[in-house]
């Protein structure tokens, strides 16, 4: 992409050492927008970007891997280990952390037709990546599902 | 070349050693009177500071030439604090799109320096990177939540609402 005057980045260098072990700068993932709050990696799964997609509980914020691929069910995905492309399926990869005791959702990227994937970054920027497990690692967990539906 | 700052204009260089990109940083100077911030800018942005601070005091081995300023205006030891734990919460939260992720021992620092810190929450919510879920924050500081959950898929609004909290209550 093109960066406009006085642009700022998130995902600096010492940023990637710390978090995706696996990025390689100009090899494996390019910048695709700017760093925004409007919308989060849920919400760009659905390519919806005026939107922080969350589930919720009584209890605050629901962060259980089984909730968010239910959701993602909910959807119209189905869980399949085949993470090529494929024309007329929509597949998303779901990154599970498994820091605590249950499985946590961390992360959710989102196949482009070219075959690459999509990755909204929290608040920070959206990445273009060659592959799901670009992104594992400490941050997002190490353990990836791969959903996908029908278009 | 060596680094200098020229206290009459408050700018200054500083002159760096490798030649790829310029990750960020900041240096923190305490003159005689009272600290003082430097706020660094990349080449690119140069009207725009820098917040995240993860190595502090480490210098990035670039070529470029770093443009920084140093500001005028004197932070309180608190503020000063505030900065240093909300850029490093920032760096360190940042990715997550879940806000239970972004309560981690950071987070807690921060509450931990008290309600006085929400007007530079405040602050730093209108700035135009400014994060929007400050708001867990905010509402264990001050036991208030002008926003509901609803609210919480708008990022916009709850930035709203809560500066508008701030206003009504004079403390921004």
């Amino acid at each position: 992409m093109n960066f406009p005057p006085n642009y700022h980045l998130n995902l600096t260098d010492l940023q990637i050492k710390n978090h995706f072990p696996n990025l390689r700068k100009g090899e494996n993932f390019k910048f695709t927008s700017l760093g925004t709050d409007d919308y989060n990696c849920i919400a760009w799964a659905s390519e919806i970007t005026d939107n922080w997609v969350q589930l919720y509980d009584l209890r605050g914020t629901k962060t259980d891997a089984v909730s968010y691929v239910n959701y993602f069910k909910s959807l119209g995905f189905d869980i399949t280990t085949d993470k090529t492309v494929e024309e007329g399926k929509l597949k998303i990869a779901i990154y599970i952390g498994t820091e605590h005791l249950e499985h946590e959702f961390k992360h959710v990227a989102r196949q482009l037709p070219n075959g690459k994937w999509t990755s909204k970054l929290g608040e920070w920027e959206d990445i273009e990546h060659n592959t799901p497990e670009a992104l594992a690692g400490k941050s997002y967990g190490e353990n990836i599902v791969i959903m996908e539906k029908l278009i | 070349m060596s680094d200098y700052i020229d206290h009459k204009t408050n700018w200054g260089r500083c002159y760096t050693n490798n030649s790829k990109n310029v990750d960020s940083f900041h240096w923190n100077l305490e003159p005689e009177h009272g600290r003082s911030t430097i706020s660094v800018m990349d080449i690119v942005s140069v009207k725009k500071p820098l917040y995240e601070v993860l190595q502090p005091k480490t210098k990035p081995s670039n070529n470029w030439i770093i443009k920084y300023y140093i500001s005028p205006y004197r932070v309180s030891e608190l503020e000063f604090q505030f900065n240093e734990l909300a850029a490093k919460w920032k760096a360190e939260t940042g990715l997550f799109s879940l806000d239970r992720d972004k309560v981690n021992d950071t987070f807690l620092d921060l509450i931990s320096l008290g309600k006085e810190i929400v007007p530079f929450i405040l602050k730093d919510m209108q700035k135009p990177a400014g994060a929007a879920r400050w708001h867990i924050a905010l509402k264990a500081l001050t036991k208030e939540n002008p926003i509901t959950n609803e609210d919480l898929s708008n990022s916009k609004l709850v930035k709203e609402k809560w500066i508008k909290w701030g206003k009504e209550k004079n403390i921004i």
